[in-house]
């Protein structure tokens, strides 16, 4: 008979999202690409009812203004500004750059900050209609 | 295929409860993962109630006394109680540490204590580490040079160039780091090195003496062996002698992308 050993708890036990911001975000950065996969659909569909006429960019714009389109936008504002800024963190860190314990915490609250900030500003823009 | 949950043989079942002795005042209580691979059983977690005022500062000083006083079945490693032999890294409460070194009242609550992740468990907190062994063994932990030296001379190096391997030599191998990194989960059996045998390449490549870096740097050049480092960071995190081997690793990317 094979006998098979169990593997040890790992996902199940370990503190991913622990508060030295190491593999929280990175975990993150994945998650949030998968969501931009998605979002990509809402362009393909955005250009695919501009080039089928007035009527189909109409149906377009009500879905997108909906409470369901505007709820998905800012899900994937979140998701595309904590991708931008956390993937230049990883860039820079490919570049061998703050890469001790404490540069990858401070980057991490950092780059979590400015995320915040640039979604604040988008829809802050889009509340006041600034550059609309 | 990435698999995110236990296989059915590998869930943890709840297990026994071992009460303090009567009239302990200071009780902490500790889980601590079990298996016995003689009784085909599921791995349990077993609870211990520990008298504080009878046992040791040390979480290793908790594991010994069970086994000493509570539960001789108890398996685990440990050598040199002193955080320099490797051999009693677990995970404790989430992150892998050192017993030895831990202290019991910087954690606060429950203390659970589970082997290394993501390992096949040999018996309760002993896991298999042949694979982190032979991937250390991959990367030829060794002087490879081509230059005869004289008869009674040694290599000699000057200060500067034996300072560079500081942060690197210390390293205990108690593959803390390795195991605590999800991309190791992953594909640590698929030909990913791990942090722990990279660290020890980058070691042996930063060695003024050493004359075989381009062809170990070669070896490493790899899609898996050294790229499936996504510099998550939780082994600089986590390394109970506080080395930093995942900016080891993005100076070993770094150099292979400078000698094209």
């Amino acid at each position: 008979m094979e006998y098979k050993r169990p593997i040890s708890p790992h996902l199940q036990v370990y503190n991913i999202f622990s508060k030295e911001l190491t593999s929280g975000p990175s975990f993150l950065n994945r998650l949030t690409g998968m969501a931009l996969t998605v979002g990509l659909l809402y362009v393909v569909a955005w250009l695919f009812c501009m080039g089928m006429g007035q009527d189909y960019y109409d149906m377009y714009l009500a879905f997108i203004t909906s409470w369901f389109g505007y709820l998905s936008l800012f899900g994937l504002s979140c998701a595309f500004y904590y991708h931008l800024v956390n993937g230049c963190r990883f860039l820079i860190f490919d570049l061998g750059f703050w890469l001790t314990k404490k540069e990858v915490f401070l980057t991490g609250l950092g780059m979590i900050l400015l995320t915040i900030l640039c979604v604040v500003v988008t829809w802050g823009c889009v509340y006041f209609k600034y550059f609309i | 295929m990435v698999e995110f949950a236990l296989p059915k043989n590998s869930v943890v079942l709840k297990g026994q409860y071992f009460k303090a002795t009567e009239g302990a005042k200071n009780i902490r209580i500790f889980d601590i993962y079990r298996f016995n691979p003689e009784d085909g059983k599921n791995p349990r977690l077993d609870t211990f109630e520990i008298d504080m005022d009878a046992c040791g500062p040390m979480i290793l000083d908790v594991l010994m006394k069970i086994k000493d006083e509570i539960d001789t079945t108890l398996v685990f490693r440990r050598s040199c109680r002193e955080g320099i032999c490797g051999s009693c890294a677990f995970n404790i409460n989430g992150k892998n540490v050192l017993a030895c070194t831990k202290k019991i009242v910087d954690y606060k609550g429950r203390i659970k204590i589970y082997p290394l992740p993501h390992r096949p468990v040999i018996k309760d907190l002993v896991v298999d580490l042949s694979t982190p062994y032979a991937q250390y063994e991959a990367v030829k932990p060794w002087l490879m040079s081509e230059t005869p030296v004289e008869k009674n001379k040694e290599r000699l190096q000057s200060p500067e160039e034996r300072a560079k391997l500081d942060g690197a030599w210390e390293c205990i191998l108690c593959f803390c780091c390795s195991t605590s990194c999800p991309s190791y989960w992953w594909n640590g059996e698929r030909g990913y090195l791990g942090p722990a045998a990279l660290l020890q390449s980058y070691r042996w490549i930063e060695d003024s003496r050493d004359e075989e870096a381009g062809e170990r740097l070669a070896e490493l050049d790899d899609h898996h062996r050294l790229f499936s480092c996504h510099t998550i960071m939780n082994c600089s995190d986590v390394c109970p002698k506080g080395l930093n081997p995942g900016k080891a690793i993005a100076e070993l990317k770094k150099k292979i992308v400078l000698r094209q």
